[in-house]
């Protein structure tokens, strides 16, 4: 089977894949399991469907269920049509023990890091994280578990919210109620010039965290 | 009755564990994805009949396991989960690799008498922990520490990161980090750990002595 590098917007244009978002990493779909026993059953399946599609997807098995994620092409080039494959195959084996996908915990955390004009400090944080390049801007957990550290440049604090911020890859559906909570919670939003791809948010002591539901949805262009 | 990270070590069969932020961990090398998949199939057999089980992160080189009460603490319970894994793994022929395990923890500094962990909750969907954490629910995202500011003394900003790593593996890295350009701040607490700065001064401390913590507070 070829397996040809796809958009987010065409896999979830794909069909069979509800449940399973884009976000940072690749296609991943959490699903939670009446007990240990059931998920350990669930990654055994996850196992056989990876062997016969020819992948090895990232499985999170925790007491409470199962999370799979998965960039049929690596982790540079991203996913692919395997992975429409992959993800239908598992929601169809996960239906069959009573388990739908719940993605109202998924989630994707990475790290943005300031940096003034012409300053490279990715050796740096190559060494000190022991992580591997992924592109020019992004570096990575080689075992994909820890957070993805992305690079650019410092801005001249026009919002105020201070050098170094959270981003969160959310469903690209939960991200305006992921706002409206943390607004709720004491914080403010301070950009929302391109919303609903992204807002800009600062605590109400201006460290700040942005929630990108554009990551999920994204069309390529 | 919870036990320190030196009781933890003090068990039987428990030497390819190490203890970091977010509980007593350990990696075990596979030959295949499929044989990571058999282990975590005979693992979860053997931890049948404990009422705590452990996080497991199967990867295509290996399997991360990892075992702590929900209050953050290890006990007993984590022994017998570490012994039983330990042991399922051999029967494979696993190998452990200590040197692979890493937690990184994002540390806010806030002004003092402000709580700002309501919001980063909500922000990131996380819970509370204790009285200074906050973790992801499903603990696939990196935990959050909670700290009064400091007066900036080093120059380092607001924000650093937290690495936590097993002892032996802590003072490497902090001259791995310093050869590509990085700047110590202070070694006054080593080994237990090292702060150091980017070429830019961000800051980043480099923590080995969650492993060995003999502190019966932590317990």
């Amino acid at each position: 089977m070829t397996d040809d590098s796809i958009t987010p917007a065409e896999f979830h244009a794909a069909g069979g894949v509800e449940g399973w978002h884009v976000l940072y990493g690749g296609v991943q779909a959490h699903f939670p399991t009446a007990s240990f026993a059931h998920g350990a059953a669930l990654v055994a399946a996850v196992g056989e469907i990876a062997a016969a599609l020819g992948l090895e997807p990232e499985i999170d098995l925790r007491p409470e269920g199962v999370t799979v994620r998965s960039s049929s092409l690596g982790p540079v080039q991203g996913i692919g049509t395997s992975d429409v494959e992959l993800a239908r195959r598992v929601s169809l084996a996960a239906g069959t023990v009573g388990s739908r996908p719940d993605d109202t915990r998924l989630h994707t955390l990475g790290i943005a890091v300031a940096q003034g004009e012409g300053a490279d400090t990715q050796d740096f944080w190559l060494a000190v994280l022991g992580y591997v390049r992924r592109n020019d801007a992004v570096i990575i957990d080689p075992h994909g578990r820890g957070p993805r550290f992305w690079f650019d440049e410092v801005r001249s604090g026009a919002t105020g919210r201070g050098r170094t911020h959270v981003d969160v890859a959310v469903p690209n559906e939960h991200a305006e109620a992921r706002v409206t909570a943390a607004v709720a919670a004491g914080g403010r939003v301070a950009i929302d010039e391109d919303a609903p791809h992204w807002w800009g948010l600062a605590s109400s002591d201006n460290h700040s965290v942005d929630i990108a539901g554009w990551v999920d949805v994204w069309d390529g262009k | 009755m919870g036990i320190t990270a030196k009781g933890f070590h003090d068990a039987a069969d428990v030497e390819q564990w190490r203890v970091l932020f977010g509980g007593a961990m350990s990696y075990w090398r596979t030959a295949s994805y499929a044989q990571g998949i058999a282990f975590t199939a005979a693992l979860a057999v053997a931890v049948g009949g404990l009422d705590r089980q452990p996080d497991v992160d199967v990867r295509p080189d290996g399997v991360f396991v990892r075992t702590v009460r929900a209050d953050g603490r290890l006990d007993e319970v984590d022994v017998q989960i570490a012994q039983r894994v330990t042991a399922a793994a051999r029967d494979l022929g696993l190998e452990a690799d200590p040197s692979q395990l890493q937690v990184i923890q994002i540390a806010v500094a806030q002004g003092a008498g402000q709580d700002v962990r309501p919001f980063w909750n909500a922000a990131l969907g996380y819970d509370d922990l204790g009285d200074e954490d906050a973790i992801d629910p499903l603990r696939r995202n990196p935990p959050l520490w909670f700290h009064e500011l400091h007066s900036g003394a080093t120059g380092r900003g607001r924000t650093h990161i937290d690495l936590s790593l097993p002892a032996e593996q802590a003072e490497a890295r902090v001259r791995a980090a310093l050869a590509a350009g990085g700047r110590l701040v202070s070694d006054a607490h080593a080994p237990l750990w090292w702060t150091i700065a980017s070429p830019d001064n961000h800051g980043v401390d480099i923590a080995g002595w969650t492993d060995g913590d003999d502190d019966p507070d932590h317990a």
